[in-house]
């Protein structure tokens, strides 16, 4: 696969900021412990996941996560599920 | 009476920071960094002292102040009520000695479902206890001493209003009523 500059700014600025926002899920959670929380913690965990794994690809020339364009889309919509269940939860 | 008890606890607060930042200061050192009158100032020391917020030290010629070290379980507390929301609910409570899910839901502006949530949740961390009273639940303070003495300590920072704020985007926006517990 071709890397381009474009591409190594998307997927740095989309891991950072999946990052962060997990981070302050998470801290929540710490402080507000409840099945809603930790669904939502769950749901950016797994954007998180996504955002770092496909950083490696940008300087590790052998590295192949193996992930075919189904399973980013699969795992997407997986958090934003875990997301929405979280937000309908009471 | 709400306005006047805060702002006691907002003095009680900068007393214990400048003498959490400045260890062993005397009741002067402490008026004059602080510009506060002698006599107001010694009410607020001798009310913390006596609830083991402060301990002092009396010297030759001098009575030093130190905060008291922090237990586990008031940390575990403090943890808690770094939730602006939660430590309202008990502002409340310590303000008026006792309240009822309506008196918050009035005050705080907030649907029933995030108060009762709230509520349970400082219920299920032994914060506060309910007596029932006919239909309804009249709330109180379990230790109001070790609250009080958190409060005081509780510093804000940016991280407790980031929290704040994605805590009551994901809780607060709910429009459907909800029976209070």
């Amino acid at each position: 696969m071709i890397i381009t500059g474009i591409d190594i700014i998307a997927r740095i600025v989309f891991a950072t900021v999946s990052t962060i926002t997990f981070a302050i899920a998470l801290l929540t959670y710490s402080r507000f412990r409840t099945k809603k929380m930790a669904l939502l913690t769950t749901g950016f965990a797994i954007f998180c996941i996504h955002g770092l794994i496909s950083i490696p690809e940008l300087f590790l020339p052998n590295y192949d996560t193996m992930f075919t364009d189904t399973l980013h889309l699969f795992l997407d919509a997986t958090a934003i599920l875990v997301i929405l269940a979280g937000t309908l939860k009471d | 009476m709400f306005k006047d008890e805060i702002l006691e606890n907002v003095s009680r607060h900068k007393i214990y920071i400048t003498i959490k930042k400045n260890p062993g200061l005397h009741l002067r050192e402490l008026q004059r960094t602080l510009n506060i009158p002698l006599a107001t100032l010694q009410y607020h020391l001798n009310y913390m002292t006596r609830r083991n917020i402060i301990i002092e030290e009396k010297s030759e010629h001098y009575t030093r102040y130190y905060v008291s070290p922090l237990e586990a379980e008031d940390k575990k507390i403090l943890s808690i009520l770094r939730n602006k929301r939660l430590r309202e609910i008990v502002m409340i409570i310590i303000v008026n000695e006792k309240t009822k899910s309506h008196f918050l839901i009035d005050t705080l502006k907030l649907p029933a479902s995030t108060i009762s949530l709230y509520i349970k949740y400082l219920f299920d961390n032994n914060i506060i206890e309910r007596t029932r009273v006919g239909y309804e639940n009249i709330y109180t303070l379990k230790n109001q001493d070790r609250i009080e003495k958190i409060l005081i300590s509780y510093q804000t920072s940016l991280l407790d209003t980031v929290v704040d704020k994605w805590t009551s985007t994901w809780l607060e926006n709910q429009s459907r009523k909800q029976k209070p517990e």
